[in-house]
């Protein structure tokens, strides 16, 4: 009788699961380990311009458009496991709301583009409510729904967006560095000559930010539940439908600033390419390669992915689908939580939430 | 059949009065009224598929009843969402455990709470502590055995301090080590006041823990009573165990 119990207890403790490894005495720390790298970063940014040629400050720009999506698009369906095809939508509408206010001259850019944002923001308010609703795969293909629906909304009201011709934007005037110019006044001029990529650094900024916040923030956790059992988060309480929109309209913010930016940046837009659902893949993909539901894990995978594919681009650039494709494959089958899972499992990185 | 009298009385917490559910053409729930007494342990039995966990549903909002009203604290709770049922103070686990997976054991207490974060971490950690869990904090729940994710789901649902308690099937697949612990979780609510409403097969624990069953069949309400009354009553012994 007393060896059963005993047998029973050996049992229960050889259930214990294996000790955790502690968390690493900087993990703590995080937050300002991040800010330091963060401003040095920014300030490198703010003064790459000044001697990089314009093809690298393009290059730039695209790494800083892509972490905004991507990081944004890491807000729903990275934590929150709703996996959104909408960015493009998104990325389209604030694209064409930007454009429109500079073509009839409505505003100034800075308003423009700002306004791009809060039109997409309060757009997936209105969407949110009854999309969200749906669960999974339903909710993915709705919102792949409602780029097209955007699409063809954009094309057919000929009278406001001037339809399939597309919309010519308003050229950035180049300025002269004058003989004699102080620092600050060649800084200005810089500022001036690249303000599309400015204007990108500090979504880009704001958008890191962000993710750190909700990452971080009670909304994150919340998030994270729902993902792993949205049925048991309600059950305990969890306001999810005011989560989920809540967490739906700050990633739409962005897609759509970064329309309207990229939008001045290129000059021109039309409804089929502004509105390709490659916009919304590769924010996904991006997502998933650097790790979703995970700080860091958009922004690595926006600079590692840009930049490789930039390179193979480059070099061949028949192979260049194949070679992205194939890695994205490989990376959903051998390492579905990215970049950042892959080294926790090493053991490189703790389990923290501030990764 | 007529309904089993019962009259709400001043220290009744959950009123369900003729609540009915149908799922497609399965009557899940037929006009089934229970009520729910204030700091006792209430038994809901029946053989499987009698509707235990559906009535578990529709109490705490996940299915909206056809017909009927569900009162806690007086208050009308039918149609109310998940989340704002189990703000007004009713807490429950699932038959199979629901745990945030690929959360840790720690943050699956504090994502629920409604407290600071300061306030939050103490409550989770004093939690944890009182059932031994401390050394498993930072361990990711799908990595706990199931018994251990039982008792991390009884501790989750402590976290706000719910007034009802509902527990579906809690020692379903559970050894006995960890009933044990299970048990005497269950004991602390009830010397906390707390009113706890369950179901299991367990006969044996059913009968001694709780002071009033309710014995579920196709839905119905077929008896309900002290344990002992139950014991005795025909219609349980037919419904467990055929005419």
């Amino acid at each position: 009788m007393s060896s059963q119990v005993s047998q029973i207890r050996n049992e229960v403790d050889s259930e214990q699961a294996s000790p955790t490894r502690p968390m690493p005495k900087w993990e703590p720390y995080l937050g300002w380990i991040y800010l330091v790298i963060l401003v040095i970063a920014v300030a490198a940014m703010i003064w790459f311009p000044s001697n990089a040629s314009a093809y690298s400050v393009t290059l730039a720009l695209i790494v800083l458009m892509t972490i905004s999506l991507a990081t944004s698009w890491n807000f729903l369906s990275g934590f929150g496991g709703y996996t959104s095809f909408g960015h493009a939508g998104f990325f389209g509408i604030g694209s064409y709301v930007g454009a429109l206010l500079l073509y009839y001259e409505r505003t100034g850019w800075i308003t423009a583009v700002i306004l791009s944002g809060v039109a997409t923001g309060v757009l997936a308010l209105i969407i949110g409510y009854p999309t969200l609703r749906l669960r999974g795969p339903y909710f993915a293909v709705a919102m792949l729904g409602f780029t097209e629906l955007f699409r063809v909304i954009v094309t057919s009201w000929d009278s406001l967006t001037l339809g399939g011709r597309g919309v010519f934007l308003p050229i950035v005037r180049f300025q002269q560095v004058e003989d004699g110019a102080t620092w600050w006044d060649r800084f200005q001029v810089q500022v001036h000559n690249n303000q599309n990529y400015y204007a990108m650094l500090v979504l880009a900024v704001v958008a890191m930010i962000l993710a750190y916040v909700i990452g971080t923030s009670r909304l994150g956790l919340e998030l994270l539940a729902i993902r792993d059992d949205e049925v048991a988060a309600q059950s305990m309480g969890i306001r999810v439908v005011r989560v989920k929109i809540t967490a739906f309209a700050l990633s739409a913010v962005f897609p759509g600033i970064a329309g309207a930016i990229n939008a001045r940046q290129v000059g021109f837009i039309e409804p089929l390419t502004i509105f390709a659902v490659i916009w919304s893949i590769r924010a996904i993909s991006t997502a998933i390669l650097g790790g979703q539901g995970t700080i860091l894990g958009p922004i690595l995978g926006a600079i590692v992915l840009t930049l490789v594919s930039e390179r193979v681009w480059e070099s061949d650039p028949n192979l260049y689908q194949v070679i992205f494709g194939g890695l994205i494959v490989i990376v959903v089958l051998f390492m579905p939580g990215g970049f950042i899972s892959l080294l926790q499992n090493w053991g490189v990185l703790p389990r923290s939430r501030r990764l | 059949m007529s309904q089993p009298a019962t009259m709400p009385t001043t220290s009744t917490i959950l009123d369900i009065r003729n609540v009915s559910k149908r799922f497609g053409g399965i009557q899940a729930v037929n006009d089934a009224s229970l009520s729910i007494s204030e700091g006792i342990v209430t038994g809901v039995i029946g053989p499987n598929g009698s509707g235990k966990s559906t009535l578990f549903n529709l109490i705490t909002g996940l299915d909206r009843p056809d017909a009927g009203d569900i009162r806690f604290q007086g208050r009308n709770v039918a149609g109310l969402g998940p989340d704002a049922i189990n703000r007004l103070g009713m807490g429950r686990t699932f038959q199979l455990t629901r745990l945030f997976g690929r959360m840790t054991v720690f943050e699956n207490l504090t994502v629920v709470s409604r407290s600071g974060k300061g306030e939050a971490t103490d409550r989770a950690l004093e939690l944890l502590d009182s059932l031994d869990l401390t050394r498993l904090r930072d361990e990711y729940a799908e990595n706990l055995s199931y018994g251990q994710q039982k008792l991390v789901e009884f501790l989750r649902l402590s976290m706000n301090d719910p007034s009802l308690i509902l527990l579906d099937e809690p020692f379903a697949g559970v050894n006995p080590v960890m009933e044990q612990k299970l048990l005497e979780q269950l004991h602390a609510w009830v010397n906390a006041g707390k009113t706890i409403l369950l179901t299991d097969h367990e006969m044996a624990i059913m009968m001694e823990l709780c002071q009033e069953i309710f014995v579920l069949d196709y839905g119905e309400v077929i008896a309900h009573g002290a344990p002992a009354q139950i014991r005795e009553d025909e219609r349980v012994m037919e419904a467990y165990f055929g005419r």
